[in-house]
């Protein structure tokens, strides 16, 4: 082996693994990508700018979302190993259940009166549509769980097989009740208040104009995120959880009921695709469409961000990156919006093939 | 009666046939010893009392009461520690979430002492107490996985070949360590080299190919057989 072949060595191995090279590399493509949408777009720089900030905004509460879905795909498949094809399909019901209640109790709301302001009836109507959503979903999940896929642990093709049935049985009663998927059902369309609580705007004057449900989700996902790194760190189940992502056998043998932690995990992960799609309803309101959708994003999130014993932060970073780009290409590039994360999954694929966080 | 009795049990992993009809008993307050070649049958013996590979056939009982039928986690519960093999401490936790792990409800009330107690016996944990458990040496993973099934209050210990891979002097060090246990605790050990044992050991059970073919409590006795030894124990005496 010649001399040179060894420092090439050297330098293809500083440049595989330095963060500095990694993290340079990042800016200069976030760099160009910024400058040559600029040059493909004939305005000024001032507008250019606004649609910027836009993007970025946009971008941020998309990928929250996105995490708040993919968290309870990740700990499902973490945990019980079980790679739950019905996900999205939990989360386009999501959306519908959150739609019906919070409609429901809106009326029920406004008809009891003791409310009489609007803003705080939209409010309350949301918080129980939330919870309403993720304890149905819950109830789903675990049901699933116990009922089925308990039987099939260990046995990965009919895991897979079942919980693709579900899939189509789900998106199936989705639409016989609410259509197929071109109409997009919608909170403002239908509600009897004329405005959503979190339905305005924040005017930051010369043109820079954010929508308040925008900062709300950006605001409540980076919670989110900070609540969940807590209870992994933190709490007794939490701990539990994280060690039988690693071990699962070993933890039923320090005497914890890992059946009981596998459903439980089960019903945490609908409920917060459940959530999650309640949550997108008054954004982009509920479509039966947006289970295989939503579902492929979390698949390409948990791909390029590392799934690898319970590392959330691969998961987050993942979230951010997928919506991130998603939103900037609607901005400057809709022609590739739709493909853009199968781009960027086959970048990451080629380069880091156990995912942002993996070790390979 | 013995605080642990295992009774003419058969063990099958998926389809294998693992177990032929293997009876010991666990005398309280004692260290029985398993030994014998690899793959005669140890660790199954062992997974077969927690529960993780629960007998076709036979009876186990814990405290005078029958076990074998119960989930493992609630044969844990009842009381008994266990040391794996391979160790198989949570990489990704640190030291201290480790043991909170294991720690189960009734354990929290004391946990301060709990921790004392465990820092006095392996003071290298205290050391690395916030470090991720995969950052330690073998010696200190292993120092863990015995510390794990510390931190509750078990009536009995299952450890399964704690000095393996380990230095002389981590080994000696560990051993030691265990026989200060004693003075507390029931122990059942599996250890290959059973010279390290001779001084620790009160009771010893020879396993071949899923069956017991030796027993006694007198290593010397025992190992007067060269025959055996050389056989079982994977040694040529001279
Ligand atoms: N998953 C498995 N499938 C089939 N056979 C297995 C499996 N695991 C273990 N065995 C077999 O069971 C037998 C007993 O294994 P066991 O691990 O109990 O031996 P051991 O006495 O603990 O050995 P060692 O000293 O190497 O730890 C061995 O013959 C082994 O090949
Ligand atoms: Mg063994």
């Amino acid at each position: 082996m010649s001399i040179e072949t060894s420092i090439y060595q050297k330098i293809k191995k500083f440049i595989l693994t330095s963060r500095i090279v990694k993290i340079l590399t990042l800016v200069i493509i976030l760099i160009l990508s910024i400058y040559w949408a600029y040059s493909q777009i004939e305005i000024s720089v001032d507008a250019f700018t606004l649609k910027f900030g836009r993007s970025i905004i946009d971008g941020l509460a998309y990928s929250m979302l996105l995490f708040l879905m993919v968290s309870g795909f990740f700990v499902i498949f973490g945990l019980c190993d079980v790679i739950n094809f019905a996900h999205g399909a939990f989360f386009m019901l999501g959306g519908f259940i959150g739609y019906e209640i919070y409609l429901a109790s809106e009326i029920y709301l406004l008809d009891t009166a003791f409310l009489n302001n609007n803003f705080f009836v939209s409010l309350l109507a949301f918080f129980i549509a939330c919870i309403g959503t993720a304890s149905i979903l819950a109830v789903i999940g675990g049901g699933i769980e116990v009922f089925t896929i308990k039987k099939y642990y260990g046995n990965v093709t009919s895991q897979i097989l079942l919980t693709i049935g579900f899939m189509f049985i789900i998106a199936k009663l989705a639409e016989i009740i609410w259509g197929a998927p071109f109409q997009t059902f919608f909170l403002d369309s239908s509600s009897q208040l004329n405005y959503f609580f979190l339905g305005g705007v924040i005017n930051l004057g010369t043109g820079l104009v954010f929508e308040v449900y925008q900062i709300f989700l950006i605001i409540f996902g980076f919670l989110f995120a900070g609540g969940m790194f807590l209870v992994f760190q933190k709490t007794r189940v939490g701990l539990q959880i994280q060690a039988g992502i690693e071990d699962a056998e070993m933890v039923e043998a320090l005497g914890i009921n890992i059946t009981r932690l596998f459903t439980l995990v089960f019903m945490v992960g609908a409920a917060l695709a459940g959530l999650a799609g309640v949550i997108l309803v008054p954004w982009l309101g509920a479509n039966t469409g947006h289970g295989t959708t939503y579902l492929i994003f979390a698949f390409v999130i948990v791909v390029v961000g590392g799934a690898h014993y319970g590392r959330f932060e691969g998961t987050f970073f993942g979230a951010l990156i997928v919506g991130m780009s998603i939103k900037f290409c609607e901005y400057f590039f809709p022609d590739i919006s739709s493909i853009i994360v199968f781009i960027i999954m086959s970048v990451i694929l080629v380069f880091k093939p156990g995912g942002l966080t993996g070790e390979h | 009666m013995s605080l642990l009795e295992v009774n003419d049990i058969h063990v099958y992993i998926q389809s294998f046939y693992i177990l032929h009809g293997v009876s010991f008993e666990v005398p309280k307050g004692e260290v029985t010893v398993l030994l014998g070649r690899n793959g005669s049958g140890k660790t199954t013996a062992m997974k077969a009392i927690l529960g993780l590979l629960p007998p076709r056939q036979g009876s186990i009982r814990f405290k005078g009461d029958e076990i074998s039928h119960l989930p493992a986690h609630k044969i844990v519960q009842q009381g008994i520690g266990y040391v794996p093999d391979t160790r198989r401490i949570f990489n990704t936790l640190t030291v201290e979430q480790n043991l909170l792990v294991a720690m189960r409800r009734s354990g929290t009330k004391n946990q301060e002492d709990k921790f004392e107690y465990i820092f006095n016996l392996f003071p290298d944990l205290k050391q690395f107490w916030k470090n991720k458990a995969r950052s330690l040496s073998g010696g200190q993973q292993q120092m863990l996985a015995v510390a794990r099934a510390l931190v509750n209050e078990n009536d009995l210990l299952l450890i399964d070949e704690p000095t393996e891979g380990l230095s002389p002097l981590y080994s000696k060090n560990l051993l030691r360590s265990l026989s200060q246990l004693k003075e507390t605790k029931t122990i059942l050990l599996v250890e290959q080299n059973f010279r390290s044992v001779t001084a620790l050991g009160d009771r010893y059970y020879i396993f071949d190919d899923g069956k017991i073919v030796a027993s006694g409590e007198d290593m010397a006795k025992l190992t007067a057989d060269k025959e055996l030894v050389s056989r079982h124990l994977g040694v040529t005496t001279t």
